[in-house]
This record gives structure tokens, C-alpha cells and sequence, in this order.
């Protein structure tokens, strides 16, 4: 028996070996780098695209092939997908890089090949596994994360490579993108990330529906009173009375931008405590009661669950929305990428989200961020330049991956009407100026966690919309709760007790100025969305010195309180 | 002596590696800050501080001070909550295994008789779907389902029925989640089509019916309380006064009997039921002591003998006067509800609902998990002897079961109820992640949740051990308190 369990030790570590000799990166001779993003498609064009670029812009070395040993060591050198991708940017060279048959006859040559070689890693794409991997040094070299939260949460991890010099001296830096991304993708006034695309929330309108209730489409701007009657108005035509609603007016309403436009911040101007105790933030909840549960012209979670689809990229509002039992959707331009699949789906339509006084929508982004664990960050960095690049944002445009990066994409013909798909015309120019106009960043305080925030203003919207609490008690609570989740992360965190209590101080002179009916300073409201309200309110007065002893680092910077 | 040290080597280093170290490793860092965004290898600053018992006093916390209004404590409800479904599935477990152990294979005639019948199933599905009635696609499904079952179980007897309650503990537990989640949407689902009829018809009878006929309703409920509690009591004191119970042993099942009349108490009830039903509980109790006081004949025994058996006839007790008070409660509230028509609840989307819901599909896949086989096999352990001597001592079915049967299974019930209490106070992740995540509210968020969240979401660690010790020392009180208890009970 014991010869037995020897045999199959030797053999386990035999195989063992022989596996990790295997692995691809260890045959390759130029660097490997693994970029953890979302399984998409086009990620691998993307990556062609990047090997394209890296030889295109001279990021590559040069490479002088004199006889066929030479050659089939190159060959063997490199994966096939890389060896296609330098095919395709040195075309002359096909047959000689062809690894079945190489025409050694075009020797010598030289021979471009990138300084290296990017491979897509998808399994590892969630947040979780990235949290756990990226703490325990064996994390992406670039890491995909979602919005600015979730780089707000590696950002404090110690996880990510500062870009800011190297972001403006290789021209990824923040005035590259949407001015609303500039809080996404910075933190005190530091750079982390660059956006690999962009997004901005609207609604997605069916007009063939609207034709066949012979109700009117919707205008492009409009207020909560205008959504609320033609809602009615919608539903009592599509459905048939008496019966069970199976057409509703819109999948999912944002309300979080609907109380935004309602005034309504999730946290005060220097982001120190929670301002949802607000009347305003009350009459949203009251709204979503309303609009689910009394005239129902949105669905509740039960009758959401009572829709026998429930498969597909963003659960399945998109197949519900093809099938005609939504007349509008939210979402983004990103859609696209399943409705051109839908050949029986009509022209589309776009407009804004309702609002109530100050029209906005949300600015968020898929961020490309360096792992600090990285063994080749500065190579890393080469593809943060390349999301800049025409090529990369031609992409992005094509295959209609949400927005481009960089904006000035979303101005031509190619993007607002592109040949091939003549029924989106009416939905590109309402992306691209949602996201330019519209889009006002999100909040994000320093003192207590995006997720946390996330998670209890959603558990005490629940108590509301079962009823164990009152709008106005569900208000209170959540302020109450996030002031408890920011005194108990100071406790944890003593570090952050200096700047918090500057602010506070630099809030007490904002309240008093409030109070007297006063306009305050520009660069003292530290809150986004706060200050693009303030502005949209005429409520903001040229910036002032804050004139306490220690200088708040995000006011040195005024990139981080960039909004539309 | 080395050689088989050497074969026992990667066995004891896994278990130091991946067991032991992380449990210990665990228990240090629930009294440290331990903090994943603030201490890693790339924030070589930054170090673990020892914080004494700050984590388990935050679990306390909700605002400033102690709360029962934690998330900690009110998931603990949940949990506890859940878990009062384990001895309505060990009884389901052990009504299958008694069911399954009987010869149901059908002979001679009656054979074709069966497969007659399930041959007319069959026929009659064949039959509706070629006259249109294809819109009764729930009557269609359940009746070939139920032909199928015959025809299977007259050819194949018990091994078939065996399988077939067996199925749910192979299938993947993610795929019946998914499953019951459909069976349990508001407006398609099959749960909800099959009430909706029948909440419509009994909101018609309600409607129509004389008043004081429904009135009455409430009242036959709370008079099944109160025979559910003077059946307890009956039987725990023939028990005491056989000498097979303790007035140590009774203390906890008594107070376990009285759970429901708290609640209905706490509950404040309108009308006479609000005082009638107590003082009746009262009275019986009172009866039933008088009696147990009077009598004479007492057989002498321990204090802590009996204290098993008690324990599972007063859960059990208490569950059913439970389900009766919520049907006094729903019956008092019938008339005002069924004028506007009575409707089906949206399951796992409302609060009062959801964690109910998650029982009955826990007590489905319980019923005929392994402690349905643990059951079948102590079944057959019992001596056949036993029975043929209490049926020449004229007992009937019952006891039969009361006094041969179930004596006989309480080594396998004493394990059967200590895994399952560990089981339940660990469990629940997998089915409110993917059901529920946890909702509504909280409502189906168990501890294991919690201890996930909490660890992953954001990161802290240290509060997570935390929870997770607190989680481990409940188990282990309660595994002490059974093996305390329940151990000598499986003895005897």
C-alpha cells in the first residue's frame, strides 16, 4: 500500500510540474499582464487593438531576424494571439511570422514586437475575489472596478498605484474625460483610475408602444407631474382593466436622482454628516409608493418576480422591454449591446429621466486601475494611455460600449449616426449629452464607506416600502443611521479624526452663512452634486479662503468637486 | 511508529493547516480591529490592534447603547425564527420514514388496479388538453405528475417513493431555490394560482355566511390552543405520574408551553378572546395540576428523567398553538378582509411572509433529506418483538408509536435534533442570498449572512469573527444543553 501512495505522490507531482511548465505566460518573452474586466466580447478586439497600438506608437522593441533558428525562436516565443496582432499592425510580415510555415525567404527582417503582452482574465472580475486577491499580493495588474465606489474601497485598501504625474505626463489625466468623472476617478485630488468608458443613466423609450396605445410619446425633458399622468394615462390604455398589469410605464425609476432633483443630498456640503432627513428626501419615498404600489404604472418586486424571464445581461428589464411589457427602460447607451441582437425591436427613442426642478442623471464608469502589486506597473500604465487613443475610443463607439472615454468621440457623424443602425439616431446625441450636461457625480464621503452608505439607505427604503415605517421616520432613520456608521468608522479609523474635524469647522461657517440666507464660496462646498445644485440654484459666490490652520486637501484641488 | 506518522502527516497538517489555525486565528482577530481595507500587506503601517470586546459590544449597539434593535439581535431572530421549522421536519422526517417503511408495492389485483388508475390520470391529462383546457395547466401538470408517481410506485414500491424523497437532498441547492422562488411568485405562481380560487371562494362564503358563524371561527381556533395545551399537559403529567418525567426535567418544557399565551398577551387582542382564551389556558393548567397534586399513585423517579420526550411534545405543542394563534388572529381579522376580497401574499417579497415561506421550503427539503434515511435504518432496528407484545397488550396505533417506536428511535432523534439545531444556527446563507439577498427589510437575514457582509462587503474582518463567535458559542449551548439533556434521554 505504501508503494501505492508513493506512486501517486510521484505522479501528483510530476503533473504538477509539468503543469506550471505549461502555463502560457512562463513561454512568452515579453512581460504578461492580465487585465481582470467583465466578460464581454469586445474585450478581446480591445486587447488586439492595445497590442496594435503598443507597436503603432513605438512602445516595442526592434527585433533583427537574420536566419531560420532566429526566427522559430521568435516564433516560439510568443502566443499566437500576439503574433496575429503584430501581423495585423505590420502586415508585410504575415508570412513570416505565419507559425505552421514561415516564408523564410523574406529574411532577414525586422520585426516590431510589443513591449508586452496583455491577456484578459474574466473569472476574477468580481468585486469580492478582487478584494480578497488584491490583499493578498496576487491581484490583476490592471483591475476593472466599478465606480467610484468601488475604487474608493481598493483606493483605501492601499491597493492602487497613484497615476496622478504619470496620468498627466503620458496624457490619461483627468481632462481627458467628462468633467463628471473627475470625482470617479480621483480621490483627494489624487488620480487612481482612468475610465475604460463612460455612463450616464436616461430612459430608453419604445415609441411603437406609445403609437399603438395612441398615447403621446414622451417630450425629452420633463417634470414628475408629467411622468406621473402620462404613466396613468399609459397603463390604463395598455392593460386591460380588471385584469392583472402586465405592461407598466417604466422598469425601474432612479430614485436617488429623482431626490436629487428634488434638492436632496445624501450627505451636507463638506460630506461630514447625512442631510436625508430632509422633507424632500421624504416625498421621494412617498413618490415610489405611489408610482409602485398605488397607481402602479412601475412594477413592485412582485410583479417583477411574476414575469417568467428573469435571464440576461441586466437581469431581464431588456428581453421585458423587447417583448413590449415595459414601454421605457433605464439605461444606458451600454444597452445597445443587446438590442441590436433584438432584429424585431422598431426605432428606439430616448429622453431624460423626470425631474422635479433640477434636471440631472448619474455619471458613473467602468475605471482601469493599476494594481500596486503589479511586477510591471509602468508597463501597465501604457494601457491607460491606449483607452485615450482614437483607435480604443473608435471601438467603444462601434460596438457601442457605453460611452466613450474620451468625449470629443461623441460629437461626429460616426458616433451620432452610425450607417449601420439608422434606428439608434434618436438615442446617441441624448448619451452623449446626458453625460456631458446632465451628469452630476456622486457623493462620497471620506468618512465612512460608499457600500455601507449604499447598503442602509436601501435596508430602511425597504421598511418604508413594507410599511414598518413612515416616510418621514424611514428620512430620519436613514440620516441617523449613516451619522452612526460615519461616528463609528472615526472611532475605528483615528487617522481620519484631523480632516473630519476641520471640516466640521469649515461646515459650522457654511451653516452660518446658510442661515443668514448668504451665498457661499465655490471652493468651499466639497459635496458635488451640492455644488452643482447650489449653481443650477444660484446659491454659489466666487471662492474664498477657508481660513483655518491646515489646508483641506481636496480644496487645493479643484478637480474634486468637478461636476457638469 | 515514523512510517505511520509519515502517512498521518499531510492528514494532520491539513487539519492544523486549514482547521485549526484559522479557527484559533479567527478567535484572536474578534478582539481586534482587524480592518481589510486598513491592514494588508500594502499598508505595512498600519498594525492589528487589540480592541478588547469592542466588536462584540457594536453587535449590542444599534444608536449609542444596548439594543434589541441590533442588526446582530434581529438577525439572531431571524435565525432563531427559522429554526423553529427544525421539529415540524424532524416529525416530517420521520412520518416519511415510517411511511416509506411499510410495503407499499401493490399485489395480486390490486396491482392493476393501480395502474388502471394511473392509466386514467394519464388519459384524463390526454383528455383536457384535446378539449381546450389547456389554460389548466397547473390541474394538467399535478395530475400527470401524481399518474407518474402511481404507476412508478405500484411497479417499483418502496425503493421508487424512497428515490423520490430523496430527490430534493441530491438536487443542487442553488436549482431548487430558483425553482421555489417561481413557485412562489405573487401573480404566475403555481402556490398563488392554486389560493387564488380558493381565497376567492371562501371570501364568498365568508360574505355570505351568517355573522356568528364566522364569528365563531376565531373561537374554534383558540379552542384548538387550549386542546393542544390540555393534550401537553395530559400527557406530561401521565408521564409524571408513571415516574418517566421530573419536575426538573418538566420546568423547560412548561415554560415552552407557555410561549403561545405570551404572545397572544403581548399580542393585546380585541374583544372577549383577549381574556376568555387566557383565563381558559389558566383553567386548564390549573385542572391538570389539581390532578397531577391529587393523585396518589405516583411512581417514584428522578428529578431529570423524561426531560427528552417532554421537550419534543412541548415544542411541538407550542408550534401548533402557535399556528392556531395566528389563525385566531387571521380568523378575528377574516370578515373585514374578505369584504374587499382576499388575495394571495406576495411570499417572499413581504416582511411578515418571507420568512414563513423559507420555512416551508427548508421543512420540504428536510422532510426527506438524510434524516429521512436515519429514520428508515433505526426503523428497522426495532425489535419486532416489542410490537407483537404490545398489541397482545391490546395498544393502538398510537401507542404503539408513543410507547414502542419512539423510544426506540430516540438515540437517532437525539442526534437528528442536535445536528439540525447546528445545521439551522449555521445555515440559511445559501437560500436568502439567492432568494431573497436577504430581504425584505432584513427580514430573511440570518447570522451566516450577516458574518458574510460584514467580512466581505466591507471588509472588517475582526467584527466578523466577532459575529462568527458569537454564532459558535449559541451552538455550543445549545449542544451542551442537548447533550446535557437529550443524552440521558437517549440512554434510557
Amino acid at each position: 500500500m505504501k508503494y501505492l501512495f508513493a506512486c501517486i505522490a510521484i505522479v501528483l507531482g510530476v503533473s504538477g510540474l509539468a503543469i506550471r511548465a505549461s502555463y502560457p505566460d512562463l513561454g512568452s518573452d515579453v512581460p504578461v499582464l492580465y487585465w481582470v474586466t467583465d466578460r464581454n466580447p469586445a474585450r478581446a478586439d480591445q486587447v488586439a487593438g492595445f497590442h496594435r497600438w503598443l507597436i503603432a506608437n513605438g512602445h516595442c522593441t526592434e527585433v533583427r531576424v537574420t536566419t531560420a533558428q532566429e526566427l522559430q525562436d521568435l516564433l516560439d516565443g510568443l502566443a499566437p494571439t500576439l503574433l496575429d496582432d503584430m501581423v495585423a499592425a505590420q502586415p508585410e510580415l504575415g508570412r513570416l511570422l505565419d507559425k505552421e510555415s514561415p516564408d523564410t525567404s523574406l529574411l532577414p527582417a525586422i520585426v516590431l514586437v510589443p513591449l508586452l503582452e496583455m491577456r484578459i482574465d474574466t473569472a476574477n472580475s468580481d468585486d469580492v475575489k478582487q478584494t480578497i486577491q488584491s490583499v493578498s499580493g496576487v491581484g490583476g495588474d490592471v483591475m476593472d472596478v466599478l465606480f467610484g465606489s468601488g475604487l474608493r474601497k481598493f483606493e483605501s485598501m492601499g491597493v492602487l498605484v497613484d497615476l496622478t504625474e504619470d496620468a498627466n505626463a503620458m496624457g490619461f489625466g483627468v481632462d481627458q474625460t467628462y468633467p463628471s468623472l473627475a470625482p470617479e476617478i480621483t480621490i483627494d485630488g489624487r488620480q487612481f483610475a482612468f475610465p475604460c468608458n463612460a455612463n450616464s443613466d436616461f430612459l430608453w423609450v419604445n415609441p411603437r408602444l406609445f403609437e399603438d396605445n395612441a398615447i403621446p410619446a414622451p417630450p425629452k425633458r420633463w417634470t414628475l407631474e408629467e411622468f406621473e399622468s402620462l404613466g396613468v394615462a399609459f397603463c390604463a390604455a395598455a392593460n386591460r382593466a380588471g385584469e392583472r398589469r402586465q405592461v407598466f410605464f417604466l422598469d425601474r425609476m432612479p430614485f436617488e436622482i429623482v431626490a436629487r432633483s428634488l434638492g436632496v443630498s445624501v450627505f451636507n456640503e463638506t460630506m461630514t454628516a447625512s442631510t436625508l432627513d430632509d422633507p424632500g428626501y421624504a416625498e421621494m419615498l412617498d413618490l415610489a409608493w405611489r408610482w409602485m404600489y398605488d397607481l402602479n404604472i412601475l412594477p413592485t418586486p412582485d410583479d417583477e418576480d411574476s414575469f417568467s424571464v428573469s435571464q440576461g445581461y441586466k437581469g431581464a428589464k431588456l428581453q421585458l422591454f423587447g417583448a413590449g411589457n415595459y414601454a421605457m427602460v433605464l439605461g444606458g447607451r451600454y444597452f445597445l449591446l443587446q438590442f441590436r441582437a433584438f432584429e424585431a425591436l422598431g426605432e428606439f427613442a430616448a429622453v431624460e429621466i423626470p425631474h422635479g426642478g433640477f434636471p440631472n442623471t448619474n455619471a458613473e464608469s467602468r475605471l482601469a486601475t493599476i494594481y500596486k502589486g503589479s511586477e510591471h506597473p509602468e508597463l501597465a500604465k501604457l494601457f491607460l494611455a491606449y483607452l485615450t487613443s482614437e483607435g480604443y475610443n473608435r471601438m467603444i463607439v462601434d460596438s457601442a460600449d457605453a460611452l466613450p472615454p474620451n468625449p470629443a468621440f461623441t460629437q461626429d457623424t460616426a458616433y451620432l449616426r452610425p450607417p449601420d443602425h439608422p434606428k439608434e439616431w434618436g438615442v446617441h446625441g441624448v448619451a452623449a449629452e446626458a453625460a456631458l450636461s446632465l451628469a452630476v457625480a456622486n457623493e462620497y464621503s471620506p468618512f465612512v464607506l460608499p457600500t455601507v452608505v449604499v447598503r442602509e439607505v436601501e435596508f430602511v427604503r425597504d421598511e418604508f416600502l413594507i410599511g414598518r415605517l413612515t416616510s418621514a421616520q424611514a428620512a430620519a432613520r436613514t440620516a441617523a443611521v449613516i451619522d452612526q456608521e460615519i461616528r463609528r468608522e472615526i472611532a475605528r479609523k483615528p487617522g481620519l479624526r484631523p480632516e473630519y474635524d476641520r471640516r466640521l469647522s469649515l461646515q459650522e461657517r457654511i451653516d452660518a452663512r446658510k442661515a443668514k440666507g448668504e451665498r457661499i464660496p465655490e471652493n468651499w462646498v466639497l459635496n458635488p452634486f451640492l455644488r452643482a445644485y447650489y449653481g443650477h440654484t444660484d446659491r454659489l459666490t466666487a471662492p474664498e479662503p477657508v481660513s483655518i490652520e491646515s489646508d483641506i486637501s481636496e480644496l487645493a484641488n479643484p478637480a474634486v468637486g468637478g461636476s457638469a | 511508529m515514523l512510517t505511520g506518522l509519515a502517512f498521518l502527516a499531510p492528514n494532520i497538517v491539513g487539519v492544523l493547516t486549514f482547521t485549526v489555525f484559522p479557527v484559533v486565528f479567527s478567535l484572536t482577530m474578534a478582539f481586534t480591529n482587524w480592518d481589510l481595507t486598513q491592514h494588508n500587506r500594502f499598508k505595512p503601517d498600519a498594525s492589528i490592534e487589540f480592541v478588547g470586546t469592542d466588536n462584540f459590544e457594536e453587535m449590542a449597539t444599534a444608536g449609542e447603547s444596548f439594543s434589541l434593535d441590533s442588526k446582530f439581535f434581529r438577525f439572531l431572530g431571524n435565525t432563531l425564527f427559522l429554526m423553529m421549522g427544525i421539529p415540524v421536519s424532524v416529525a416530517g422526517s420521520l412520518f416519511a420514514a415510517m411511511l416509506l417503511s411499510r410495503d407499499l408495492r401493490a399485489g395480486g389485483g390490486r396491482r392493476y388496479l393501480w395502474l388502471l388508475a394511473g392509466a386514467g390520470l394519464v388519459a384524463g391529462c390526454a383528455v383536457m388538453a384535446v378539449l381546450g383546457m389547456g389554460g389548466a395547466a397547473m390541474v394538467l401538470l399535478l395530475t400527470g405528475v401524481a399518474g407518474g408517481i402511481l404507476v412508478g410506485g405500484v411497479t417499483l414500491g418502496q425503493t421508487f417513493y424512497r428515490t423520490l424523497f430523496y430527490t430534493p437532498h441530491f438536487v443542487a441547492g442553488v436549482a431548487t431555490f430558483i425553482l421555489w422562488k417561481k413557485l412562489y411568485s405573487k401573480e404566475t405562481g403555481p402556490i398563488n394560482q392554486a389560493l387564488d380560487p380558493a381565497l376567492g371562494a371562501l371570501a364568498s362564503a365568508v360574505n355570505t355566511a351568517p355573522a356568528p358563524v364566522v364569528g365563531a371561527l376565531p373561537w374554534l381556533a383558540g379552542l384548538g390552543m387550549l386542546w393542544l395545551l390540555s393534550f401537553a399537559l395530559g400527557r406530561m403529567k401521565r408521564m409524571w405520574l408513571d415516574g418517566d418525567l421530573g419536575l426538573g426535567a418538566a420546568a423547560m418544557p412548561l415554560a415552552l408551553l407557555s410561549v403561545p399565551w405570551a404572545v397572544l398577551w403581548q399580542a393585546g387582542l380585541p374583544g372577549a378572546a383577549g381574556w376568555l382564551l387566557p383565563i381558559g389556558a389558566g383553567g386548564v393548567a390549573l385542572v391538570h395540576g389539581l390532578r397531577a397534586a391529587r393523585a396518589q399513585d405516583r411512581f417514584p423517579g428522578r428529578s431529570a428523567d423524561g426531560f427528552g420526550s417532554a421537550f419534543m411534545l412541548a415544542t411541538l405543542a407550542m408550534t401548533g398553538q402557535l399556528i392556531c394563534l395566528g389563525l385566531v388572529i387571521a380568523l378575528g381579522r377574516l370578515p373585514a378582509m374578505a369584504a374587499d376580497g382576499l388575495e394571495p401574499p406576495g411570499w417572499l417579497n413581504n416582511y411578515s411572509y418571507a420568512k414563513p415561506a423559507l420555512m416551508v421550503m427548508a421543512f420540504w427539503a428536510a422532510m426527506g433529506s438524510n434524516n429521512m434515511l436515519l429514520y428508515i435504518a433505526a426503523l428497522t432496528n426495532v425489535p419486532p418483538a416489542l410490537y407483537e407484545a404490545a398489541d397482545i397488550d391490546g395498544a393502538r396505533p398510537f401507542d404503539r408509536f408513543w410507547h414502542v417506536t419512539w423510544p426506540q428511535l430516540a438515540p437517532t432523534t437525539f442526534f437528528i435534533v442536535v445536528m439540525a439545531t447546528i445545521h439551522g444556527l449555521q445555515g440559511g446563507f445559501e437560500m436568502a442570498r439567492v432568494m431573497t439577498e436577504g430581504g425584505p427589510a432584513g427580514a430573511t437575514t440570518t447570522l451566516s449572512y450577516f458574518v458574510y457582509q460584514e467580512g466581505f462587503e466591507t471588509g472588517r474582518l475582526g467584527f466578523a469573527s466577532a459575529v462568527a463567535w458569537a454564532l459558535f458559542l449559541l451552538v455550543f449551548v445549545v449542544t451542551l444543553f442537548n447533550w446535557k439533556f437529550g443524552g440521558g434521554y437517549a440512554d434510557d
